[in-house]
């Protein structure tokens, strides 16, 4: 009778052993992606306008705008007249019209992109220049962004040659520069 | 007749033990290994929508923030451990490098949370017996030195092992 009670514990035992979880840590691991966007944010403000000109001689003329864009980009330039004009009608030797080159100076996070585009070429549908308004690529920013950089506009003339000469009177133009992210 | 009882009684007190109860005790053992479960992972955006904020000048914004949808986690042992480990945020695209001024890598603070208890990342924790509901969360995103975070898509990890202990 003992004996056989004891043959039955050594089976309890077994059943026992075989109801419980294999032996051994088990760790379980959860991993979670994350995500997000940064969008795009590009800003162009004027900081300091071209201050008044004389005419009367060759020269320059500066104005200033701060971009800020987190992404590669491209800029290019429309002049509202093609040139300096003035209201003043032409008359015979004397024109209306003072063309200038217009000349961007774009300072970047790393270093910076310029381009030069006479006055002409930057008349809305031009498209011959690297700054004109319908150029296929516009002035890029070379796979650098920027953050806070001034760009200088700068516009510079010659006087018309004898016997040609300029009218009296006010000579104005509109420039706009356009800046666009390129995806 | 009451002599012949007396000699029954005599023989009873002789006779083998064969009509008695006996008894003994067998202990029966066994072990239940200790053990943790959580539900398989997913993908999170970035304050619900996945877009990442930003000032006005490119840098990131301190109210980036997001979290995981809830998942059922178990441990079965007094002496588990929690473990939380991240990945940063990178820019999708592979081909953009870190500049003097930009970056396309977004770091975050991750913590775990059960039961509403949280759990940061670094180490190796005390957890205990839980069975309940595991989010985890970035927040705190930021960037090396305060640079400007490229435009685009980023994706990162944050895992969270669960460790039954010894």
């Amino acid at each position: 009778m003992r004996r056989g009670a004891v043959q039955a514990c050594a089976s309890v035992a077994a059943s026992a052993a075989l109801l419980a979880p294999s032996s051994g840590a088990a760790q379980a691991v959860l991993t979670v992606t994350a995500r997000g966007n940064v969008p795009a944010s590009c800003a162009i403000g004027a900081t300091q306008n071209f201050t008044p000109a004389n005419l009367n001689a060759p020269g320059s003329a500066q104005a200033k705008a701060v971009i800020s864009c987190n992404q590669f980009f491209r800029i290019r330039a429309t002049s509202a007249r093609g040139a300096l004009r003035s209201t003043t009608p032409a008359a015979g030797a004397l024109t209306n019209a003072l063309p200038y080159d217009l000349r961007l100076d774009v300072a970047l996070d790393d270093g910076g992109v310029s381009a030069t585009c006479p006055s002409a070429q930057l008349l809305a549908g031009q498209t011959s220049c690297l700054l004109s308004p319908a150029s296929p690529t516009g002035l890029t920013s070379a796979g650098q962004i920027a953050t806070n950089r001034t760009t200088t506009v700068t516009i510079s003339w010659a006087l018309p040659a004898a016997p040609a000469a300029l009218v009296p009177g006010s000579y104005s133009d509109t420039i706009t520069l356009a800046l666009a992210a390129i995806p | 007749m009451k002599k012949l009882v007396l000699i029954a009684l005599a023989l009873g007190a002789a006779a083998p033990a064969m009509a008695q109860n006996v008894n003994t005790t067998f202990t029966v053992n066994g072990t239940v290994a200790g053990k943790c479960t959580i539900a398989t992972g997913g993908t999170f955006a970035i304050n619900g929508t996945g877009a990442i904020s930003t000032d006005s000048t490119g840098a990131l914004t301190g109210t980036n923030t997001g979290t995981s949808a809830p998942v059922l986690a178990t441990c079965n042992a007094a002496g588990a451990q929690i473990n939380v480990s991240k990945v940063a945020l990178v820019h999708n695209d592979a081909t953009l490098t870190d500049t003097a001024f930009n970056t396309k890598t977004i770091n975050f603070d991750a913590k775990a949370t059960i039961g509403g208890v949280d759990y940061a990342e670094g180490q190796d924790r005390a957890l205990g017996v839980v069975n309940g509901n595991l989010t985890v969360t970035a927040s705190n995103l930021s960037t090396s030195g305060g640079l400007r975070p490229y435009a685009g898509s980023y994706s990162g990890t944050i895992t969270v092992t669960l460790k039954p202990g010894a």
